[in-house]
């Protein structure tokens, strides 16, 4: 039961051959055919949706699974890129590494936020989160991204506005690094689904069913609790590190607080109930501004649009959209079959 | 529950799968259409043999008070594609300078356009976002495929783009904000940016009898640490000393601000402000109902020269607020500063006439000038060299000619000006055109040298 | 030492009069409904800028000022008897989550219709000033202080004594009972929205002069607000009155020492996460669920 060819095993079984064939197929496409198809803007703009992703895929998974609503995955994103520019400018690490060491101290910050929330119900635990994002994005833009200069805070007058990463030698140009990007992705989301089908998963289930039946069942909820934190902070960190690679480098004004609130509506709108609402969610944030832009129309359609879509999947689709649309491609197949089919109706929400 | 989950979940990747499809389907669709749209202009291969702009001259083609030809006529041709972009954030709306050069080129349409080509001109909006500034770039440049790139006016365009437009070929004319704009020989400004502007202010303080500690404010964004540089160099080169303060804008609590800002210059110091008119307004105000108007000299960048600030201001500022003016005052009654007001009006009437009026005025009027000297085909390679090539050009609204290319070390053409103050409501000139001081760490000796050897600016 | 800090001081005790009306408000609705209304200083921030728009155009003030009132107390009725119904069974995350998505619109509808930029708004009462030591106050920033305490010593007067009132403490207590016995809940609900409404435009009104009318800013005085309220633990109105003057001048006396001035907008994020940690777990707070 606690041997990791017993968990591996576990995992590979509830893998169908059909499902991996269609994993494989997207995986292709995702890595070679969306390339070939677009230019250089397009790929910039992809490249942000998959890192993103990334992100959500943590908040989704400390929502969806954990039932704890956190608004500070932004600025933990914030962080990450933080701490990878500031690893950079000491030592040249190779970016896995690099992006291995952010992901791991933004887990820690994000557990340490996550600490004195442990007493608090859901409605005090966002509010907490949303006040670390508050803040945490206040002391961001006075100490602002490292950009050469030494000390604490690693800024240099002479920096520049933005700070880079460098990419590895393999990933420099943009379709590289894109598809670099993916592949991370890739492990991220397998990563996430492993956790979710292993026992975190489970004891994630059981406090989200009851907290007192988990306890009397003797799972450790402090710890699960916490490691749902981590494992999202992780999320973000590698996220960042990843930021501060892409075209342009990262800078403070990217991270506003409003951003904090717009990243829960997208996450929710896309779904937390499985890994995919990771990828819509992503779609949403980054590449509606882009179409409206493309349109000629304003930015804004797209904030209000969030605003819209929190509201209606508070009130109907609990499950957002990669939990809807599959149930109401059903329920279309259903009509046109002229069959009914029953659909299981999910009232409460994920917390 | 695996059960329903398992059969369900390949429904939920079969329809995601379609979803991604969908989308990238659209994406490549829209693409590609907006690419075949634009291949009505020639390939911007590198073709050294063809006729290349002959702007040398810098000669003004344009007469005074008209746009373009002046023909009265529309221009009906095949578009000349031109891009811009500006920064628009809360506290920083750098949009004015360019819908007023948007407003250049719209009567230049209306007078015949570039030989009987209308300009099609694009402006993107940028939230200091350096991944959409990249794209926004490559947007313009390689899906758009514009010619050249005229009125950009972004706190990180220069920093984040530069290699690129180099890489591409491309010599903006713009109006610099971030110091990288005027260090790179890839970019030219219109106006002086806030570095030399509040230094230009910090002079004018000293001039007014500063003394002690000079304060210099201004909006806690990128770049802003090193555009500070100038007055604090300044200062401490003149006997005073010098306090860099950065502060979120808009500003929280401007009362507060304004003693804090009278504490720290301390009684007969000055007090440099750099901030747009919008921003500074309630400073400005909480000033005077704080009674602290004479308390320190204060002086500021140029955005605050704009009526909607002077007019807000009572009787008790008049001469009190030293503002640097890196164009002639918006009365002068000058040929150009007319045409701006008719165009203005007519073109962009919501927009007010200010300083950043006068910005995206010139830098469409300066482009256009470009483009009519170019004898030969119109393509990236050409406009560009037209653009950079630019020299001797003249207008009423700057102190001396203006040119592209200085040789030195980055370009600051327009590097001497005016200072104006309030009076009853309305900007009047107080001192004359004036060199902004060159400071060890700027390069305007290096500038002002080529000036004259190459005969940059004369006339 | 003093002299150093007093100006800051005093102009911290309006802006913490306006934290503390913002409070009550939210407690008063948050006690009766159960929704801690994130979308207050938002829907506050585009009554203030109609209120601008009014006067941009040339209407008077005596219109334009009432103006904001009004909107504030519309769009906050509306939505408590539109959607807040809708939902009102939930647990108050998911109350609290939906005014967020208000929160958002808000956000995009006003940088659409009225740009990114800061505008200025001046009521009359600023142009009458007082001199107090270094620093001068205005007749706003006595309103600021004077409306607070009035409005609390009013909110506290009428739950204790008007039947409304009483059916909303009723309704705080346990609302299942108090529909049995007979009270219009929805009803009361409204009324409690209307009135947080008031509160919202009156603050906004106010701190738009005080400080500046700008989007993102007025729309995130709900966190200063928002500590006030926690910190009198979502339930007692003096405290969060006192706690809320607290705030302002706590905030605005940082401004005395430069380097310390730079992070003085942190005041009310750790003030509200202390309040959060002190208060919140256990059966301190008052939950709803």
């Amino acid at each position: 039961m606690g041997s990791k060819g017993g968990a591996l095993a576990t995992f590979m079984q509830t893998v169908s051959p059909k499902r991996l064939i269609v994993l494989v197929c997207l995986a292709l496409f995702v890595l070679f055919v969306i390339p070939s198809q677009l230019g250089t803007r397009w790929m910039i703009i992809m490249t942000a949706v998959v890192i993103y992703s990334i992100v959500m895929l943590g908040l989704g998974l400390l929502i969806g699974r954990a039932g704890l609503v956190s608004i500070c995955q932004f600025v933990l994103f914030a962080i990450g890129a933080w701490v990878a520019l500031r690893i950079n400018y000491l030592i040249q690490l190779p970016l896995p590494l690099n992006l291995l060491i952010a992901g791991i101290v933004t887990a820690i910050i994000g557990v340490l936020v996550g600490l004195p929330a442990l007493r608090l119900s859901g409605l005090y635990l966002a509010l907490v989160t949303l006040m670390a994002a508050g803040g945490g994005t206040l002391v961001l833009t006075r100490i602002l991204f490292p950009n050469g200069g030494g000390g604490w805070t690693g800024q240099s007058i002479k920096g520049g506005v933005s700070s880079l990463l460098p990419r590895p030698m393999f990933a420099l140009s943009d379709v590289a690094y894109y598809r670099y990007c993916v592949v991370i992705a890739m492990i991220m989301f397998l990563l996430a689904t492993w956790q979710v089908r292993g026992r975190a998963g489970r004891a994630w289930a059981a406090i989200r069913q009851s907290e007192v039946t988990a306890l009397a069942a003797g799972v450790n909820i402090t710890f699960y609790k916490l490691w749902a934190f981590a494992i999202a902070s992780f999320c973000a960190g590698i996220g960042g590190g990843l930021l501060a690679a892409s075209r342009g480098g990262v800078s403070i004004n990217q991270f506003p607080v409003q951003g904090s609130v717009q990243m829960l509506a997208v996450v929710l709108m896309g779904g937390v109930f499985n890994v995919w609402g990771a990828m819509v969610a992503a779609i949403f944030f980054k590449l509606v501004p882009e179409l409206l832009l493309q349109w000629g129309l304003s930015t804004e359609w797209g904030t209000i649009l969030f605003g819209v879509g929190l509201m209606q999947v508070l009130l109907t689709a609990p499950g957002g959209i990669s939990d809807q649309l599959p149930k109401d491609l059903k329920k279309l197949w259903g009509l046109l079959l002229a069959v009914t089919i029953r659909r299981s109706k999910k009232t409460e929400t994920p917390w | 529950m695996t059960k329903t989950s398992r059969l369900s979940g390949s429904r939920r990747i079969g329809s995601l799968l379609a979803l991604v499809a969908v989308a990238s389907l659209g994406i490549a669709a829209c693409g590609s259409s907006s690419s075949s749209s634009s291949d009505t202009a020639a390939p911007a291969v590198a073709d050294t043999t063809a006729p290349v702009a002959d702007a040398a001259t810098g000669a003004n083609l344009q007469a005074p008070g008209q746009c373009g030809m002046g023909t009265g006529t529309p221009a009906t041709g095949e578009p000349i594609k031109l891009g811009g972009l500006a920064t628009n954030v809360p506290g920083i709306d750098f949009t004015w300078i360019t819908t007023m050069t948007g407003a250049y080129f719209k009567c230049v349409n209306d007078n015949g356009g570039i030989n009987g080509r209308p300009i099609e001109y694009t402006a993107v909006d940028e939230q200091l976002d350096p991944t959409q500034i990249a794209s926004i770039a490559t947007k313009l440049i390689e899906e758009d495929k514009v010619l050249g790139l005229v009125g950009n006016t972004s706190i990180i365009d220069c920093s984040v783009n530069g290699a690129y437009y180099a890489e591409k070929g491309f010599y903006p004319i713009i109006a610099g904000v971030d110091q990288a704009c005027f260090t790179s020989a890839n970019f030219s400004a219109v106006n002086m940016g806030p570095y030399y502007s509040s230094l230009g202010g910090a002079q004018a303080a000293l001039r007014a009898g500063a003394k002690g500690t000079m304060v210099i404010v201004s909006p806690n964004l990128p770049g802003y640490d090193l555009i500070d540089t100038g007055v604090t160099d300044f200062a401490k080169a003149n006997g005073l000393k010098a306090i860099d303060v950065l502060e979120d804008v808009p500003f929280a609590d401007p009362a507060s601000l304004a003693q804090r800002l009278v504490k720290q210059a301390g009684p007969g110091g000055a007090v440099v402000l750099d901030f747009t008119g919008p921003v500074v307004l309630p400073l400005l105000q909480a000033i005077e109902q704080q009674g602290l108007i004479d308390s320190v000299i204060w002086a500021s960048s140029t955005p605050p020269n704009d009526p909607s600030v002077s007019k807000e201001l009572s009787a008790k500022w008049n001469g009190k607020f030293l503002v640097n003016a890196e164009m002639n005052v918006l009365d002068s009654g000058l040929p150009d500063q007319n045409h701006m007001e008719v165009i203005r009006a007519k073109y962009a009437p919501d927009l007010p006439s200010a300083a950043f009026t006068q910005f995206g005025y010139l830098a469409g009027r300066i482009a256009t000038d470009a483009l009519m000297s170019i004898k030969g085909d119109l393509t990236q390679e050409s406009v560009n060299a037209a653009f950079k090539g630019i020299k001797n050009w003249k207008t009423d609204m700057f102190c001396k000619p203006w040119y592209y290319s200085s040789g030195a070390a980055g370009n600051v053409s327009n590097n001497s000006d005016i200072t104006v103050a309030p009076k009853d409501g309305v900007w009047v000139k107080v001192e004359d055109c004036f060199d902004i001081a060159a400071l060890p760490n700027n390069p305007l000796d290096a500038i002002r040298a080529n000036e004259i050897a190459n005969g940059l600016n004369v006339g | 030492m003093w002299s150093d800090l007093q100006p800051f001081f005093v102009l911290g005790i309006a802006l913490g009069g306006v934290f503390a009306m913002s409070g009550v408000g939210l407690v008063v609705l948050y006690r009766t409904t159960g929704v801690l209304n994130l979308a207050y200083g938002g829907v506050g921030a585009m009554g203030a800028l109609i209120s601008w728009t009014m006067i941009d155009k040339g209407i008077s003030g005596w219109i334009a000022y009432p103006g904001c009132i009004l909107f504030c107390a519309l769009v906050s009725l509306v939505y408590g008897t539109l959607f807040a119904p809708l939902i009102s069974g939930r647990d108050s995350l998911t109350k609290t989550t939906a005014t967020l998505g208000m929160l958002v619109i808000a956000i995009g509808l006003m940088q659409m219709i009225w740009g990114r930029n800061a505008h200025s708004i001046t009521l009359p009462t600023s142009y009458w000033n007082y001199q107090i030591g270094e620093v001068r106050i205005s007749w706003t920033q006595i309103l600021g202080v004077v409306f607070p305490i009035l409005i609390t010593y009013g909110t506290v007067v009428f739950l204790k004594k008007s039947k409304v009132g009483t059916a909303m403490r009723s309704i705080a207590n346990d609302r299942e009972i108090t529909a049995m016995l007979g009270v219009p809940v929805r009803r009361i609900e409204s009324i409690a929205w209307v009135v947080s409404g008031v509160l919202c435009g009156i603050a906004a009104l106010l701190l738009a002069n005080l400080v500046s009318l700008d989007i993102v800013g007025l729309s995130f005085l709900v966190v200063p607000s928002l500590a006030a309220a926690l910190i009198g633990q979502l339930n007692k109105i003096w405290v969060t009155l006192a706690a809320g003057f607290f705030i302002g001048i706590l905030q605005s006396s940082f401004n005395t020492w430069p380097s310390v001035a730079d992070y003085r907008g942190l005041t009310p994020f750790v003030l509200a996460i202390g309040a959060l940690l002190v208060f919140g777990a256990g059966k301190n707070m008052v939950a709803r669920t």
